[in-house]
């Protein structure tokens, strides 16, 4: 199993999110030539080491996000942002259990 | 919602005393709130993505950074969302026939819950009141920790289209903890 750091939803099995590719810059429609664009479209650098690239995190919170992985190692240089893993939001607006049974209607 | 009919069709033996039971609450109202963060709606729901609350009888869910589910008796979130403010881009959704919702209640619940999805749910990573959004048995789930009285409890809502599979499988996971079905 491959952990992806989501910013969002903390370390998640990579069969949760999808591999989007590599990040790249996108260049100006107007301006790019026609071997920029194709280049930009249909060619990865595809290095042994670390890279950027784009995942999106399906199952979780829907976001896309940017990540660097060591494509040797598939370790991720970046983690997610502190506070972000979930259980650590803000107490205040923790479910209170003292009122309970939500559910009607049945 | 005298005409709501489950996604769940089959009839099971209920085990209503079982020590771990999982429980069919579809045809609880569900509205879906979609707001940017920014928004004066997000600030009226008050809870961040990942958390949950237990506001005017409802259950105030934050499933996705800027989505959020209500949970509740009908009269009670069709009250809470209309006074959810509409300003900015807002949209609110009755989803309640869309979707379906089962709780799973028992010590062992996280441990049924373990074999069919690869969140942690260690207390500290999952506590009360947590929500998550993830595969569950290969279905995209929203899971809510909503713990009664002293015991384990999760809110388990999915695709309408899945709610038959997805209610079988949790029961197949659960077989070996003995988990029963209770009305």
């Amino acid at each position: 199993m491959m952990l992806v750091p989501c910013p969002n939803c903390g370390p998640r099995n990579s069969s949760d999110l999808r591999y989007v590719g590599e990040s790249h810059s996108r260049p100006n429609p107007n301006t790019a030539t026609p071997e920029e664009w194709r280049t930009y479209l249909y060619m990865e650098d595809n290095p042994a080491g670390p890279l950027k690239e784009t995942w999106y995190c399906r199952s979780g919170c829907r976001q896309y996000f940017t990540a660097v992985r060591n494509t040797s190692t598939n370790e991720f240089e970046n983690h997610p942002l502190p506070g972000a893993k979930i259980g650590s939001v803000d107490p205040s607006f923790h479910y209170v259990s003292e009122s309970k049974s939500v559910e009607g209607n049945q | 919602m005298s005409d709501f009919a489950s996604s769940v069709t089959k009839t099971y033996p209920e085990a209503a005393d079982a020590a771990l039971t999982l429980t069919d609450v579809s045809a609880t109202a569900k509205t879906l709130i979609r707001a940017d963060i920014t928004a004066a709606a997000a600030q009226d729901l008050g809870v961040a993505f990942g958390a949950s609350r237990v506001v005017d009888g409802t259950l105030v869910a934050a499933t996705r950074p800027t989505e959020w589910v209500v949970l509740g008796p009908e009269p009670q979130v069709a009250a809470y969302v209309a006074a959810v403010s509409d300003a900015g881009h807002v949209s609110k959704v009755d989803f309640t026939h869309g979707r379906a919702l089962f709780r799973i209640t028992g010590a062992d619940a996280a441990k049924v819950l373990e074999k069919v999805c690869s969140i942690d749910w260690a207390d500290n990573m999952m506590p009360d009141g947590a929500v998550v959004s993830a595969s569950l048995a290969k279905v995209t789930c929203d899971i809510i920790r909503n713990d009664v009285g002293d015991a384990r409890s999760y809110f388990i809502m999915s695709d309408r289209s899945s709610g038959q599979y997805l209610f079988d499988a949790i029961l197949d996971a659960g077989d070996e903890f003995n988990m029963g079905v209770a009305p």
